[in-house]
């Protein structure tokens, strides 16, 4: 008899022929977030068993597990030869802490002498003698415990769902770009499109000396919290000081953070384009603030047309992506009060519905292309 | 590198490294101990607490080691708090260790003043006098402003709570005054007084609260009832006695501000052709400069000077994004002025040759920056 752990997947049911695929990205993910934890991993049919673990590593398996795209939920079990003595033995003895409960068995293994409706029953029975206050309810029931005794000898015995993440396994959707800028959004935003199976590479636009050191490791920080979820980043750090003060130099201030982004795009895109991407996220929120109006995300849009830019948030309320903030863990990070690129240069009014013939014109009065290609030159990549 | 944010740490010097090292791997010995070898740590200890009682001019008062000048500003307040306690009288320049513990005391129910500035960033004493009455208990005022350098007149203070409330506790938090200023704790009559190691060239880790006899506080840390019962926890030995070492390293203090404020004085005058307010007069401490730039963010100052090697520190909080700086709004300065705040705070070993480079370079990176936001 032995403690496991037991994975079940979701919506890889539904991939027909290219389950296999899913299958072994998963498992690959699975085995990298165990890395350095000794256990032994293997497949029953329908899902998967962690087992031989040391006992005190199995809070930490569990915390691993459940941040993983593609695992929908998993169960602490005991593994037992199938045996009814030993499955009775070991029910009787199991301790509830809640009031009602009921007993469920599968049985894969048809040679299972006893009948799962009856073996319910009398192991039902077997905990109401030892725990007489406990009550039997088979619908709105506390606690369930599973008896699940398959094909191959082995019986689990389980109780307690631990939902994981579920989503798609990281890696089965490509590759996207990330623009990471340090505040509360884009993180979230990383961490949503990532659950669909899309990996992430981060890229971080700085203002030395308008913004400091520390908000360049902030950025670097919230790579390395959402790491759990989107796996090992890769992010690109990329100069924009000089651009910043040309646009004020030369463009009326009024534009100034409408004609800051579409160069952003348009290094975002370049940078996919080197970096294998093939989508651009951002954290954007209609209506979030000026330039996240309709206006304005139009005219952002159409800064480049190479790659399409996902904006998962956009239709959500600032407390949801909050909520979901403080339950990957960037909150505390986000809301440190370092100067972020966007707040430097920012004009008394900005244009909230800016026109796209406008701004381009605006935009005549610098030479974007080198701006650009030299942002693109000077920017430094690290592994978070 | 030229380092002008002393106000925020000091290296720890040489011969305190030395003792402290000395203490860590030959004397190591718990001073709980009740073997022979203990007594010589036990001995030192008490000859590193006489030592720092004379350099505060105090006869009358034991010295209780802390961490931080955070924890001795935390057991000065909440260890001299009675269940009678009614108002407690704090004032606007005070630290965050002072300030935020006031803030915490209102939440839980006391009633909780502020004594607001003068324009010279010192505690408008009028103010105070109005503010005391006999129904307060206790006073927390800091020594040296932290942010501008301003020194408060404690005797003037003791006086004013003489007079108001006799029976009132009073407390100082000295962390930007020791080794600084001269200091005559019996003279000012204060009963509760701050010091921490870090900002005089000791470690950091160390600092300690005079207690003045006959006042009896309770601990905020409990267990092994080390430091007379106030501060439980295994005495951090190696640092006291580097500690010790730094105090005794003071040297002439009156020499020592001289100098420091001719090193201000000089900064000062080679940024005369520069949109700049100095936030700080000649009774200020030498030791803390408080530059206002006008038209800029006092961080971006900070980033550029740290390009060049240069390091200080922003005096406000500067982000639209952020809460305004308490200190120089209550010293009645514009918000606007406030965000291009820098702070620039000098140490003995600083040369005039560093401030001359550090002033031109910061003016050279002012109009820079002017030029480019134009």
């Amino acid at each position: 008899m032995k403690r496991v752990i037991l994975l079940r997947f979701g919506e890889l049911y539904l991939k027909g022929k290219n389950r296999g695929f899913f299958e072994k990205v998963l498992i690959s993910n699975i085995k990298q977030a165990l890395k350095g934890i000794e256990c032994k991993f293997y497949k029953v049919t329908g899902r998967y068993i962690i087992s031989d673990y040391d006992e005190m590593d199995e809070t930490i398996i569990i915390n691993k597990l459940t941040k993983i795209f593609g695992l929908v939920s998993l169960s602490v079990a005991v593994e037992m030869e199938t045996n009814i003595e030993s499955i009775k033995d070991y029910i009787s003895n199991i301790s509830i802490p809640q009031k009602s409960f009921r007993v469920s068995v599968t049985r894969a293994d048809k040679t299972f002498p006893i009948k799962s409706n009856d073996f319910e029953k009398e192991l039902g029975g077997l905990i109401l003698k030892n725990n007489p206050t406990l009550k039997v309810k088979l619908k709105d029931y506390k606690t369930e415990i599973i008896v699940d005794i398959r094909e191959n000898g082995l019986t689990y015995v389980l109780h307690d769902k631990i939902e994981c993440e579920g989503g798609m396994p990281l890696g089965t959707a490509g590759k996207g770009l990330l623009l990471l800028s340090g505040g509360i959004d884009s993180p979230v935003a990383g961490y949503m499109i990532a659950k669909r199976g899309m990996s992430i590479v981060g890229l971080h636009f700085h203002s030395f000396p308008y913004t400091s050191e520390m908000a360049k490791q902030k950025v670097i920080s919230l790579a390395k919290l959402i790491s759990p979820y989107c796996g090992k980043i890769k992010l690109y750090l990329c100069p924009f000081t000089k651009i910043q003060e040309e646009i004020h130099k030369n463009c009326a201030p009024e534009f100034m953070i409408t004609i800051m982004r579409r160069i952003m795009m348009k290094i975002a895109a370049k940078i996919a384009v080197k970096a294998g991407c093939k989508a651009i996220i951002t954290g954007e929120n209609l209506g979030q603030v000026a330039s996240q109006t309709v206006e304005s995300l139009t005219v952002t849009n159409f800064s480049q047309t190479q790659i399409p830019i996902f904006r998962p948030l956009i239709a959500f309320d600032k407390k949801d992506i909050i909520n979901i903030s403080r339950k990957i863990g960037t909150y505390e990070t986000s809301i440190l009060p370092y100067e972020d690129c966007c707040t430097v240069f920012l004009p008394k009014n900005p244009i909230i519905k800016p026109k796209l013939e406008k701004v381009i014109k605006e935009e005549l009065k610098l030479d974007i292309e080198t701006l650009v290609d030299n942002a693109i030159k000077n920017t430094e990549i690290i592994e978070c | 590198m030229i380092y002008l944010d002393n106000a925020a740490t000091t290296p720890i010097s040489l011969n305190a490294l030395k003792t402290y090292n000395f203490y860590a791997s030959e004397q190591f010995f718990n001073p709980s101990g009740i073997y022979n070898v203990v007594v010589k740590v036990k001995n030192d200890i008490q000859s590193a607490k006489e030592t720092i009682l004379n350099s505060l001019k105090t006869l009358k008062g034991n010295i209780i080691f802390t961490s931080s000048a955070t924890e001795a500003n935390n057991l000065a307040i909440f260890g001299s708090l009675k269940s009678n306690f009614k108002k407690i009288v704090l004032s606007m320049a005070d630290h965050p260790s002072v300030y935020n513990v006031g803030l915490e005391l209102e939440n839980k129910g006391y009633n909780v003043e502020f004594c607001p500035l003068q324009k010279n960033g010192q505690i408008d004493y009028e103010a105070l006098e109005q503010i005391l009455d006999e129904t307060t208990s206790l006073i927390s005022i800091i020594h040296v402003c932290n942010e501008t350098g301003a020194i408060n007149d404690l005797k003037r203070i003791n006086d004013l709570r003489n007079k108001k409330c006799p029976n009132a506790i009073l407390h100082a938090d000295g962390v930007q005054a020791f080794s600084k200023i001269k200091i005559n704790l019996d003279y000012y009559g204060v009963d509760l007084y701050t010091i921490s190691g870090h900002k005089m060239f000791a470690p950091k880790g160390i600092a300690c609260l005079f207690v003045r006899d006959g006042l009896h506080l309770k601990p905020i840390l409990y267990g092994g009832g080390q430091e007379n019962n106030l501060r439980s926890g295994t005495e951090n030995v190696p640092a006291i006695m580097a500690l010790k070492t730094a105090v005794l390293e003071i040297g002439d203090i009156q020499k020592n501000y001289d100098y420091v404020k001719k090193l201000k004085d000089k900064f000062i005058s080679n940024l005369k052709d520069v949109a700049c307010i100095v936030n700080s007069n000649e009774t200020n401490s030498p030791y803390i400069l408080s530059l206002t730039f006008k038209g800029v963010n006092g961080e971006t100052l900070v980033h550029m000077l740290e390009q060049n090697g240069i390091y200080v520190s922003t005096g406000s909080a500067c982000s639209s994004k952020k809460k305004g700086n308490r200190i120089l709004s209550s010293m009645s300065i514009r918000p606007e002025d406030v965000v291009g705040s820098i702070r620039v705070s000098f140490s003995k070993h600083n040369t005039f040759e560093e401030i001359e480079t550090a002033s031109t370079i910061l003016k050279n990176c002012y109009n820079e920056l002017i030029e480019k936001l134009r």
